[in-house]
């Protein structure tokens, strides 16, 4: 029996072409992946921003169950901690959180726990749990800091868990909506829509929203951080103005004067 | 309407903050005192963190007191002389309140030391409100005597200067003393200081009421307007935005406070504010010693 030398060249040729394959469609076959859709990848702060609801919305298969997580670059973070000192609460040390987002917002079509394995929730940083594990604080720390900062973050609409916010239309379409607190820094956000089955990811798709500021909001704030002598200046010079324009409007409204003059007379 | 303001980080209506600031400068028409002790309180209720709140508010009152300065001084009721003594203390004054702010921020303290300064000073401005208000006012004899330990250790002051506009002759190291300390308060607290310049001006100074005045608005502005700057560069606390919509509520304020004051009767009025003020220092007062919400404080603000 002899074998014919074409099959280990053709199967040397298939493996070759795998390898050149992108990364993306070796790993998710046959079957169709979740993809999601975003109506914009920029958000702009403005100066009478209060904030922005962004809605996403995708294909996922049937059987499978979604979660979407948006996040931001996670970075070192330095708080104070408060406590008793006599009668007042002054700050009485500091603790440093490393790899923490700025924002951390997970909805899924139900209860993560029932539809995620708990490995799978650290590996891929979804919940409440991968959040906790993924931050690293110094050995010493006491754990309840871990959840008073989470705490702080939802409060400041910085951070939310929503199971069942995802909803699920025409059966193999999902939808649901994040929001941008005005708390929101600039910077790049991923919005990662994971399709879950069995307990196991199946698929994910990632978006980025920009998040940017403009006009006089981006001007001002600018200044203000990287050129502090000339906003400071720019300060004094507007209210200056602002003050004598005041006055003049007023000085030709009657009898009154301005208080000052008023006081000596 | 809502605005962002930029270096508070937050968003807020914009009325709020003029309504917030017409209240002030009401009161402030009507009893002829700078607002600064009340806006700076309020605003840190309203949920701004309270260094940026005290160094917005001395932006404010750059806006607040640059038409009444310049009116004094075209009318020559400026001493300018102790004007600018007052001034060079005024900006050692408002660098040394800077600096405190940027250690306080490095502790992670600001806050908190911001709020119990306040509580004391609203408890002395409203405690000195309500007693005169319900004592007859102090007579012109009992101002002057002349022989409190205060008097004693000023004659002894170094540097004896003649001021001429106020016609008297004083160390020119008080009004550079009174000056730091005021630029002090404009640092830490965001006030003009009036409630310190004035009585120290009339009673220990002896200046004529005509320049008491003129000449506290003049060092005022220009101290309030350093601290600024200063505050803008070293802690990036000025929210301009801020700032400008305070003026917007003072100013009218103010004008309408001018104009109703003339109409009311005094002493019920002081009664009221004295109580409005020592209210205020309570409310900060419980809060300080309230659990505060969190035990965490983001360090630096942004």
């Amino acid at each position: 029996m002899r074998r014919s030398p074409a099959l280990p060249v053709f199967a040397l040729a298939c493996l070759a072409l795998a390898l050149t394959l992108p990364a993306q469609q070796v790993r998710t076959p046959a079957r169709p992946a979740i993809a999601a859709h975003l109506p914009t990848d920029e958000i702009q702060v403005t100066a009478d921003y209060h904030g922005t609801r962004l809605l996403i919305y995708g294909t996922v298969p049937r059987d499978c169950d979604v979660i979407v997580k948006l996040s931001s670059p996670r970075v070192t973070t330095t708080y104070s901690q408060k406590g008793r000192v006599g009668i007042f609460w002054f700050s009485i040390g500091k603790v440093t959180f490393e790899n923490v987002p700025w924002m951390f917002k997970v909805k899924s079509t139900r209860p993560i726990d029932k539809i995620l394995y708990v490995e799978d929730q650290i590996k891929y940083r979804v919940g409440m749990r991968g959040l906790v594990e993924s931050i690293k604080v110094p050995p010493e720390t006491p754990p309840i800091l871990v959840d008073e900062l989470i705490q702080t973050r939802i409060e400041d609409q910085l951070y939310s868990f929503h199971e069942g916010d995802v909803k699920r239309v025409k059966g193999n379409m999902f939808e649901t909506s994040f929001f941008w607190p005005p708390k929101a820094h600039p910077g790049t956000y991923h919005i990662d829509s994971i399709a879950v089955r069995n307990g196991k990811v199946v698929s994910i798709d990632s978006e980025q929203v920009k998040v940017e500021k403009i006009g006089v909001e981006a001007w001002v704030s600018g200044l203000a951080v990287r050129h502090g002598f000339v906003y400071g200046l720019v300060a004094v010079i507007v209210a200056m103005f602002a003050g004598l324009m005041v006055g003049l409007i007023f000085r030709g409204m009657g009898p009154g004067r301005k208080k000052g003059a008023q006081a000596v007379h | 309407m809502t605005i962002f303001l930029p270096v508070a980080g937050i968003s807020i209506n914009v009325f709020l903050l003029i309504g917030v600031g017409a209240m002030v400068g009401f009161l402030s028409g009507v009893f002829g005192v700078g607002g600064g002790f009340l806006l700076t309180p309020l605003l840190i209720m309203l949920g701004i963190e309270p260094m940026v709140a005290a160094a917005s508010d001395a932006n404010q009152i750059v806006a607040a007191s640059t038409s009444g300065a310049f009116a004094h001084y075209k009318e020559g009721n400026v001493d300018v002389k102790m004007g600018l003594f007052m001034l060079v203390g005024g900006v050692v004054g408002g660098g040394i309140g800077t600096f405190l702010i940027k250690i306080l921020k490095q502790t992670g303290n600001v806050d908190v030391v911001i709020r119990i300064c306040y509580v004391v000073l609203l408890a002395l401005v409203g405690a000195i409100m309500l007693i005169e208000s319900l004592t007859r006012p102090v007579s012109d004899e009992t101002a002057s005597k002349g022989d409190s330990w205060l008097d004693r250790v000023m004659i002894r002051l170094p540097f004896s200067t003649r001021f001429e506009t106020s016609g008297v002759t004083t160390s020119a190291m008080s009004p550079i003393l009174l000056g730091i300390m005021v630029g002090i308060l404009a640092a830490i607290m965001g006030v003009g200081g009036g409630f310190l310049l004035i009585p120290t001006m009339t009673y220990l100074l002896r200046m004529p009421m005509r320049v008491v005045v003129g000449t506290s608005l003049f060092q005022m502005l220009f101290t309030a307007g350093a601290t600024t700057v200063m505050q803008a560069t070293v802690n990036h606390n000025v929210d301009i935005f801020l700032a400008i919509s305070l003026l917007i509520g003072s100013s009218i304020g103010a004008q309408i406070g001018v104009r109703v004051g003339r109409h009311l009767s005094g002493r019920q009025l002081k009664i009221f504010l004295a109580i409005l003020v020592l209210g205020l220092c309570v409310k900060m007062f419980l809060d300080l010693l309230m659990r505060p919400a969190h035990i965490l404080a983001q360090m630096g603000g942004h």
